[in-house]
């Protein structure tokens, strides 16, 4: 069913058969995949909403289409924090997203963490109907993210894999400031 | 306190262990929240637990918290254990959002200090990127480091 849902769109358009969004898709609206390791909150995805209307896009599917803003309409997959087989899971969501969307899909986003990044580059990587799709992450620590070509984003902290030192200076900061500011003294060992 | 399911628990551990050994301390506190005999899936996570654990019975004054992605939806939880401990411990939050939570649940700077990015200001960085590059397919791709920030005393 997934590797026919392209025909079964264009297929089924003209029957009104469709949901309101995959309705949009095949009137050729730009889709965004998100693919996230556990689940985005409320916050983070108005959040996330305002931040492509400062870009001129509306993906909040709730708001009708003001000034100049464009449709841009959203497909989420999470796995709600399975880590135990988090690789596998995010791959397969991201492969269900791919096939769903297939040349709709325009822009990928991963977030929670590096296990969501990992599996959608990889996932990207393993198809050439998909290597050239932009992957947007969001994770923690730096990566090579398999080296795809086509990733971009955010990290929190910086640490280089591949045998060099870790450049992560946050957690000598954190303790720095609750030994310093807060006082910390006696007890640390076990 | 970590999480051992995390691709990055163990590396986390090890910034911990290195960091305090600079401070001459050899054995420093910490726990997995997963905790032993875990089916290692985080619903197996006692939250509660491994506060007890680090808190009570190992005397934590103060918690330094991952960033984990499971912990972070774990945030109302996370802040009622850091409420009923407040007089015994110090809460250290990863990111900012934390700390704004805390501050609503009507916590003191002094008794919490969180130092790193605001979620909510990443998200929307990121759908920034993603309407850049739905605007510009074409282009160089790059990361960038998210501003880090700090709420407490």
């Amino acid at each position: 069913m997934k590797s026919n849902r392209r025909d079964f769109i264009a297929g089924t358009t003209a029957l009104g058969l469709l949901a309101p969004g995959e309705a949009r898709a095949a009137a050729g609206d730009p889709w965004v995949g998100i693919v996230h390791s556990a689940v985005m909150a409320s916050d983070w995805e108005l959040a996330f909403y305002n931040g492509l209307r400062k870009q001129g896009y509306e993906g909040d599917p709730s708001l009708p289409l003001t000034g100049n803003l464009k449709r841009v309409n959203i497909l989420s997959r999470h796995v709600n924090s399975r880590y135990k087989k988090a690789s596998q899971n995010l791959q397969l969501a991201v492969k269900d997203i791919t096939d769903t969307l297939q040349a709709n899909l325009k822009v990928l986003v991963a977030a929670g963490g590096l296990p969501a990044a990992q599996a959608a580059a990889t996932q990207l990587k393993s198809s050439a109907s998909t290597t050239n799709i932009p992957l947007v992450a969001l994770v923690g620590r730096k990566d090579a993210l398999s080296n795809y070509q086509h990733a971009e984003g955010i990290y929190f902290d910086d640490i280089v894999n591949g045998g060099a030192a870790h450049t992560n200076t946050y957690m000598q900061q954190k303790i720095t400031d609750l030994s310093n500011t807060y006082a910390f003294q006696g007890r640390l060992n076990r | 306190m970590y999480n051992g399911n995390s691709v990055i628990g163990s590396l986390e551990l090890q910034e911990f262990t290195n960091a305090m050994a600079k401070l001459g301390v050899a054995k420093p506190l910490y726990v997995d929240a997963l905790g032993k005999g875990s089916s290692g899936e985080n619903r197996d996570i006692k939250l509660v637990d491994a506060f007890d654990d680090l808190v009570t019975n190992q005397g934590a004054q103060a918690v330094i918290l991952s960033a984990d992605p499971y912990f972070t939806t774990q945030l109302p939880k996370l802040m009622r254990i850091a409420l009923a401990r407040r007089k015994v411990l110090t809460m250290c939050y990863p990111l900012t959002d934390y700390g704004e939570e805390a501050k609503d649940a009507g916590m003191s700077l002094s008794e919490f200090l969180a130092r790193g990015p605001s979620l909510k200001d990443v998200y929307s960085s990121i759908g920034e990127i993603v309407g850049k590059r739905l605007t510009s397919p074409a282009g160089a791709y790059q990361f960038t480091v998210a501003p880090q920030l700090r709420i407490g005393q």
